[in-house]
C-alpha cells in the first residue's frame, strides 16, 4: 500500500462506483462523515509549472462539526486564514477585514473542494471524476478522482490518503508539474472550538 | 343692492373679459403635455452652463450613468433557479436596460483582460518608477541585469504568500507581477455585493426609463411583485428589497400630495373662518378664491407659452403669488370698509405703488443668471400684473361697490400705542443678524421617510463601506491623469489611508510616465532576456516564461510611444469597462474623466484642492452647492430688489413718509429672522424667499395703512383682515413636514404677523404726528 502512487491507483481494477460501494468503503466513508471536530499541523506543498523546486506553505488545519474547513497558513509567514464551506470562501489577511473569495475566481473552486474531500460529499464530484480505491487495512487507503474525459475541471486528478478517522493527505493535480499537496500531521480531535477559535479560524464577513 | 354707474350689463362686460382669456387658457393648458412640459428632475436645477466644467460632467454622468440604478437586495434564496428566475422576469421587460449580480459580475473580468493585454503600457511605467530608486538604494548602477534581480526577488516574495495562487496561471506571462500588484487598485472598483452571507444576493439594476417619472414607479414596483412571485416557486421564503431614487420619488411624491390637500384645506378653511368671523361674509372668500384662481390660471398659462420647460421648482415658489394675490383680492374687496364706497379712485393709488414697488421687486430676479430663479422672477412677475388687472376688474368691475361692514374695533387702530416697540426690536435684532449661519444641505429639504431610510441603510450594509464618488476631469485623458497627481497628493497629503480609496488613476500612468516607459524600452530591449536569466539563476524554469518574453518584444515593436496612442490606450480601457464599472473613466463632449472611489467621509467636509480639477459627485453635495449659489443669489437680488422698492417709495412719498412706510416691512424682516434663527438654529433658501414674500406683504399693509389713515383717520379693515389670513394661512404652512414648505410658511408667518403688529403700533401714531406737525 506505501509504495503505490495515485497514478498506479488510476486502473480498472481499483475503480469504484459510488451508488454500489463495498461495505468497507461504505463504512469507512460513513464513519468519516461522522467525525466532527479535526484539528491538524498541515504542510501545504505547492509545484509550479514555472519553478523547479516546489514552495511550502505550514500552518494550522482544523474542520469543523458542521463541516466547514479553516485552514491558518502560519510559515514562511504569518499570511492568511482561508474559511471554507460548502457555498463560501472568506478569507482574512493579517489583520485586514474578512473578505470573501469571488464565486467565479478559480482559487474559489479549488477551495471550494477541501469540505467536500474532508467530509466525503462525492455526490457532486462524481458527476465529474471516475473514483479509483484501495483499502489495505482499515488504517490505510487511498482515493483518486480522475477527471471524466468530457468534464470540464480545473484539477485533473484528486487523491487522497487516510486513516480509519480522518485524510491525511490531498493532492490537487493540473499537471505533473503543477500541483498542490496538503499532508496533515499530529492530527486531533477536539470536543469542540470555544468562541476565540470560531471568531479566529471560522469568521464570516 | 345700488347699481349706480355698475350698471348689470356693465357688469357682464367685465365678466366676459375676465371668462374669455380664462376660457382660452384652460384650453391651452388642458392641451399641454404636463409630464414633458413641467421637469420634475432636480438635476435641471444644475444651469446647463455651470460655473465649473466639472460641474456639468456631474450632471452628465449623475443623469445618465449613475441615476435610475436600483438596488435589489435578495435574502433566503434557497435554491438558485429562483434567482435566475427573478433575473429573467426582470431582464425581460421594457422597463429594465439591465441586471447585474454584483457577486458574478463579469465586468471585471473584461477590464482585468484588457488590462492583462497592455499591461506594459499601462503597468510597466509605475513599476519602473518603483524599481529603478530600489535598486538604486543597493546597486551602484541602476542596469537592466539589476532590475531582473530586483524582479525576480520580487517574484520570490510574492510566492511566499499563499494567496499568490490567485494570479499563478499568469505569472509565466507576468514575472514582474504587474497585474497582480495593480489588481488590488482596481478590483475594488467592481467589489460591491462580493462579501454577502449564504442565501443573500445583491443585483444592481438599471431602470430603462427615469426613477423619477411614473413608468419608472408604479409599473416597476409591480414588476417587482411579480419576479418575486415567481421567483417563490423555488424559494418560498424569499425575501426582495429594493431601494432607489424611484421608491423615493414616488413616497415622496404620494406622501406630499396627501399633505398639500390637507395643507389646501386647512388654509381655506382658516381663511374662511377668520372671513366669517371679522367680515360676516363668506361670499367674500369665494371671491378671493375666484380671483386667485383666475389670476393663477392666467400666469400660467403665459408661463408655458413663454418657457419650453418649467421647472417644478419654480411652480412651487409660485406659491408666493398666491400670497400676494389673495392679499390684493381682501384690500380690494374690503376697501371702504366702514368708511362709504367702494371707489377705484381711492384705491388704486395705495394698490398700485404696492404692486408696482413688488413687482419691480420680483422683476429683479429676471435678470439671475439661473434659469430656475429666472423663470421663477417671470412667473411672479406676470402673475403679479396678471393678478392687478383681474383683482380691478373683477373688484370694481363685475361686483357691486357694496362696501363691507367691519365688525372689529381694531380697525380704529389705537389699540397698539407702543410707539417704542417697533424701533427697539428692529434694532435688537439688526444687531444679532451677522450671526445668524445658513443650512444649504439639499437633505435639509428632504420629506422625512424613515421606513425606506431603513431599508436603503440595510441595502448599503450588505454593499459594503458606502462609497462617495470623486470626479477629476480634464480636456484630454493626459490632463485628467496629471489633475488625477494633484488630487492623489492631496489624499496622501490629508491622511487618508491608502485602502480608503481606489482609482483606475492610481494605476494607469500620466502621458509624461508613459512616454518615458516607451523610450526606456527603446534604449534597453535586452530587458527582457534579463529577466529570463536571472529568474532561471533562482531556480526558475526560464523556459516557462517565454510568453513574457514575447510580450515584451512585442512593447517593444509598438515603441515610440507617443501623445496620440496614450489617448487611444485610455479610450480601449474607458471602453472596457462596463456593467457596474461603466462611467469610471469617460468622456463626452469635449470633456474627459476619471472617478475615485473614496470612503465616505475619509475626507471630512474639506474642500477639493483646486489644481485637482475634481469635486465629490455627490449628488448631495452637487445640489446643495447648486442650493447655497442660489440663495446667496436670491439674497442679493433681494437685496437689489429691496433698494429698488425704497427708491419707489422715496419717489412716490418722499424721505420722510417713504423712510417711515419702509421702516415697517424692514423692522419686521429683521425681527422674524433674528426669532427664526433662535427658534430653529439655521436658516436656509425657503426662509429667505419667505422673508421676501413677507416684506412684500408687509410694505402692502403699510401703504395701505399710512394712505387709508391719512385719507380716512383709520386703517384701512383690509390690513387687519389680510394680515390675519396671512398669517394664519401660512402658519397653517408652518407645520407641514414639508421642509420647504414648513420653512417659507414659517417666515412669511413671522414676518407678516411681527409686520402686522408693527404696522398698527407705528404707522397710526407717526401718521398723526406729522399731522399735527403739519
Amino acid at each position: 500500500m506505501g509504495a503505490m502512487t495515485y497514478d498506479e491507483l488510476v486502473a480498472p481494477e481499483y475503480q469504484l462506483d459510488l451508488q454500489q460501494l463495498e461495505p468497507k468503503w461504505h463504512e469507512l466513508f460513513e464513519r468519516l462523515r461522522g467525525v466532527e471536530n479535526i484539528q491538524a499541523k498541515f504542510v501545504e506543498q505547492r509545484f509550479f509549472r514555472f519553478r523547479q523546486a516546489p514552495k511550502s506553505y505550514v500552518g494550522e488545519f482544523r474542520k469543523s462539526a458542521d463541516g466547514a474547513v479553516s485552514l491558518a497558513y502560519t510559515d514562511p509567514r504569518k499570511a492568511m486564514v482561508v474559511h471554507v464551506g460548502e457555498s463560501y470562501a472568506y478569507y482574512r489577511k493579517d489583520d485586514e477585514d474578512v473578505a470573501a473569495i469571488p464565486n467565479m475566481s478559480s482559487q474559489r473552486e479549488s477551495l471550494g473542494l477541501f469540505p467536500v474531500l474532508v467530509g466525503m460529499r462525492f455526490e457532486v464530484l462524481a458527476q465529474l471524476y471516475d473514483l479509483y480505491g484501495n483499502y489495505d487495512t482499515e488504517d490505510g487507503w487511498m482515493l483518486v478522482l480522475q477527471q471524466k474525459d468530457e468534464a470540464e475541471v480545473d484539477y485533473r486528478r484528486i487523491g487522497l490518503t487516510g486513516t480509519a478517522r480522518t485524510v491525511l493527505e490531498i493532492e490537487l493535480q493540473k499537471s505533473p508539474k503543477q500541483r498542490i499537496q496538503i499532508s496533515l500531521s499530529e492530527v486531533e480531535f477536539p470536543a469542540g472550538f470555544d468562541d476565540q477559535e470560531r471568531s479566529l479560524y471560522f469568521f464570516k464577513p | 343692492m345700488r347699481k349706480t354707474g355698475n350698471s348689470l350689463s356693465r357688469r357682464m362686460c367685465w365678466l366676459a373679459v375676465l371668462l374669455i382669456p380664462l376660457a382660452a387658457s384652460l384650453v391651452w393648458l388642458a392641451s399641454l403635455d404636463w409630464e414633458r412640459k413641467v421637469s420634475t428632475n432636480v438635476m435641471d436645477l444644475i444651469p446647463n452652463q455651470a460655473p465649473a466644467p466639472e460641474l456639468a460632467v456631474a450632471r452628465s454622468l449623475l443623469s445618465e450613468v449613475y441615476a435610475d440604478r436600483i438596488s435589489v437586495a435578495l435574502y433566503d434564496v434557497s435554491d438558485p433557479l429562483a434567482l435566475k428566475t427573478y433575473k429573467q422576469q426582470l431582464a425581460a421587460s421594457p422597463l429594465i436596460a439591465s441586471v447585474v449580480d454584483l457577486a458574478a459580475d463579469t465586468s471585471m473580468q473584461g477590464l482585468g483582460q484588457m488590462v492583462f493585454e497592455y499591461r506594459f503600457p499601462l503597468l510597466f511605467p509605475q513599476w519602473l518608477a518603483t524599481a529603478q530608486p530600489a535598486v538604486a538604494e543597493t546597486a551602484a548602477d541602476v542596469s537592466t541585469s539589476a532590475l531582473a534581480d530586483y524582479a525576480v526577488t520580487r517574484l520570490d516574495a510574492a510566492l511566499e504568500d499563499p494567496a499568490i495562487s490567485a494570479f499563478e496561471e499568469m505569472i509565466p506571462e507576468d514575472p514582474l507581477l504587474l497585474v497582480p500588484n495593480a489588481a488590488q487598485a482596481f478590483l475594488g472598483l467592481g467589489r460591491a455585493g462580493q462579501n454577502l452571507p449564504p442565501d443573500t444576493y445583491l443585483l444592481e439594476v438599471k431602470l430603462a426609463v427615469s426613477a423619477l417619472s411614473y413608468e419608472g414607479q408604479e409599473p416597476v414596483f409591480e414588476l417587482f411583485e411579480q419576479a418575486l412571485a415567481a421567483a417563490r416557486a423555488y424559494a418560498p421564503q424569499m425575501l426582495a428589497i429594493d431601494s432607489g431614487a424611484h421608491r423615493f420619488a414616488a413616497a415622496t411624491e404620494a406622501n406630499m400630495r396627501s399633505e398639500v390637500n390637507w395643507l389646501n384645506l386647512s388654509t381655506f378653511l382658516a381663511v374662511l373662518t377668520i372671513c366669517i368671523l371679522l367680515c360676516r361674509r363668506v361670499l367674500l372668500v369665494l371671491h378671493v378664491f375666484a380671483m386667485l384662481l383666475i389670476s393663477l390660471v392666467l400666469s400660467v398659462a403665459v408661463m408655458t407659452l413663454c418657457f419650453e420647460r418649467i421647472n417644478v421648482f419654480a411652480l412651487v415658489f409660485g406659491c408666493v403669488l398666491c400670497g400676494v394675490i389673495v392679499d390684493y383680492g381682501l384690500h380690494a374687496y374690503l376697501h371702504g370698509a366702514g368708511t362709504g364706497e367702494r371707489r377705484l379712485k381711492d384705491f388704486l393709488r395705495p394698490f398700485l405703488i404696492s404692486c408696482g414697488s413688488t413687482l419691480a421687486g420680483f422683476m429683479i430676479l429676471l435678470f439671475s443668471e439661473l434659469p430656475v430663479l429666472q423663470q421663477m422672477g417671470a412667473f411672479v412677475s406676470c402673475g403679479l400684473g396678471v393678478a392687478t388687472v383681474v383683482t380691478l376688474v373683477y373688484t370694481f368691475g363685475v361686483l357691486s361697490r357694496d362696501p363691507v361692514s367691519p365688525v372689529m374695533p381694531f380697525s380704529r387702530g389705537r389699540r397698539f400705542s407702543t410707539l417704542w416697540m417697533m424701533p427697539v426690536l428692529g434694532l435688537l435684532s439688526l444687531l444679532l443678524l451677522p450671526s445668524i449661519t445658513w443650512q444649504d444641505d439639499i437633505r435639509s429639504l428632504k420629506y422625512p421617510l424613515p421606513t425606506l431610510e431603513a431599508q436603503e441603510a440595510q441595502v448599503k450594509e450588505l454593499r459594503g463601506a458606502d462609497k462617495e464618488i470623486l470626479i477629476t476631469v480634464g480636456d484630454s485623458y493626459a490632463q485628467v491623469m496629471q489633475h488625477f497627481q494633484e488630487l492623489q497628493a492631496w489624499l496622501v497629503a490629508s491622511g487618508v489611508a491608502a485602502d480608503a480609496w481606489l482609482s483606475p488613476g492610481r494605476w494607469i500612468p500620466t502621458q509624461e510616465e508613459y512616454l518615458a516607459t516607451g523610450s526606456y524600452a527603446q534604449a534597453h530591449p535586452e530587458f527582457g532576456q534579463r529577466v529570463l536569466l536571472a529568474l532561471a539563476a533562482a531556480g526558475y524554469d526560464a523556459d516557462a516564461f517565454e510568453p513574457f518574453q514575447q510580450a515584451w518584444q512585442g512593447f517593444i515593436a509598438q515603441t515610440p510611444l507617443d501623445a496620440e496612442r496614450y489617448e487611444r490606450l485610455i479610450a480601449s480601457l474607458a471602453a472596457s469597462m462596463s456593467g457596474t464599472l461603466t462611467g469610471v473613466l469617460g468622456t463626452r463632449e469635449g470633456l474627459y474623466w476619471c472617478v475615485t472611489l473614496i470612503d465616505a467621509g475619509a475626507t471630512g467636509t474639506q474642500s477639493l484642492p483646486v489644481a485637482a480639477h475634481s469635486l465629490r459627485l455627490n449628488q448631495i453635495e452637487s445640489l446643495s452647492r447648486v442650493l447655497s449659489s442660489y440663495r446667496h443669489r436670491t439674497f442679493s437680488l433681494s437685496l437689489w430688489a429691496s433698494a429698488l422698492i425704497c427708491l419707489i417709495l422715496l419717489a412716490v412719498f418722499g424721505p420722510r413718509v417713504g423712510t417711515t412706510i419702509m421702516s415697517v416691512p424692514a423692522a419686521a424682516v429683521s425681527v422674524a429672522t433674528s426669532g427664526m434663527f433662535w427658534m430653529t438654529g439655521s436658516l436656509g433658501m425657503f426662509h429667505l424667499v419667505g422673508m421676501f414674500l413677507g416684506v412684500c406683504l408687509v410694505l402692502d399693509y403699510a401703504v395701505f395703512s399710512w394712505i387709508g389713515f391719512r385719507r380716512d383717520g383709520v386703517v384701512p379693515f383690509s390690513v387687519f383682515v389680510s394680515g390675519m389670513t396671512t398669517s394664519a394661512s401660512f402658519l397653517i404652512l408652518s407645520l407641514s413636514k414639508i421642509p420647504s414648505i414648513h420653512a417659507l410658511g414659517l417666515s412669511v408667518f413671522m414676518v407678516t404677523l411681527i409686520g402686522l403688529s408693527f404696522n398698527y403700533s407705528f404707522i397710526p401714531r407717526i401718521a398723526e404726528r406729522m399731522k399735527s406737525d403739519g
